[in-house]
């Protein structure tokens, strides 16, 4: 029987989830033919940083240092704000035509600003149902885990 | 998704290390039955010599596969408004 049967239940979720497994699961919803690699290293202090080779015609690697947005939108936009802070300058047409172009539509770059859509990632994961009772989410990033703290409501 | 569920199995969910989850699950008079109907009644195996005429159904949530790794402790359980409230902790 699912979760999702009972009404009324009323959950506080506290996720830490670590670096290795971060990685794993970027590697599971972050696929393109031309992108090589994507490293994801939590910092501390809500900054993470994003190196990822591709390889469009030549190869380009960058490591970008991200602040990742604490409020994660719920209910009503899901959805992860990453400001880049280093790494991507304007000129640096080929990444942010890759960006915009050749990732899934839920990754999306404006100027310096990354929204990452969390609908499409809570589908890819099995708990797209799961996402609307979700009341109010925070995100953390410390040294080597991100941790995920939610309200849920059903 | 399978992958990323199969690495948590192997690294016996240490990527989820400190993983809480806190909360109330009322549950009705219903669905208790229907619960206490699928703990109680015995599995249903096939005859000596026989074959099974289906393959065992997949789990419709592959999440589901990592239950076995959760620690489940409940921590109250009240009757209210005519459901049973099980206060339930779920941890790693």
């Amino acid at each position: 029987m699912d979760l999702l049967a009972f009404r009324g239940t009323d959950f506080k979720i506290h996720l830490p989830i670590s670096e290795d497994l971060l990685n794993k699961g970027a590697d599971n919803v972050v696929q393109h033919p031309e992108l090589d690699r994507l490293q994801l290293t939590c910092l501390g202090d809500n900054r993470m940083e994003i190196k990822f080779t591709i390889s469009p015609k030549i190869v380009i690697t960058r490591t970008l240092q991200v602040y990742v947005h604490e409020d994660l939108g719920f209910p009503t936009n899901p959805r992860m704000h990453l400001t880049i802070e280093h790494g991507l300058k304007v000129i640096d047409r080929v990444v942010i035509g890759f960006i915009k172009n050749r990732l899934p539509e839920w990754i999306q770059l404006q100027s310096k600003e990354l929204f990452v859509d969390l609908g499409p990632v809570f589908a890819m994961s099995g708990m797209g149902d799961y996402l609307t009772r979700i009341q109010t989410a925070r995100v953390e990033v410390r040294s080597g885990q991100l941790v995920f703290d939610a309200s849920f409501k059903n | 998704m399978e992958e990323l569920i199969k690495y948590l199995k192997e690294t016996q969910m240490e990527g989820l290390k400190g993983m809480k989850i806190e909360g109330e699950i009322p549950v009705t008079e219903k669905q208790l039955n229907v619960l206490l109907e699928q703990f109680v009644r015995p599995q249903l195996e096939p005859k000596p010599g026989t074959e099974p005429t289906s393959p065992p159904a997949a789990s419709a949530n592959p999440m589901m596969e990592l239950l076995p790794y959760l620690k489940f402790p409940i921590l109250d359980v009240k009757i209210k408004d005519g459901k049973l409230i099980l206060k339930v902790r779920v941890e790693v």
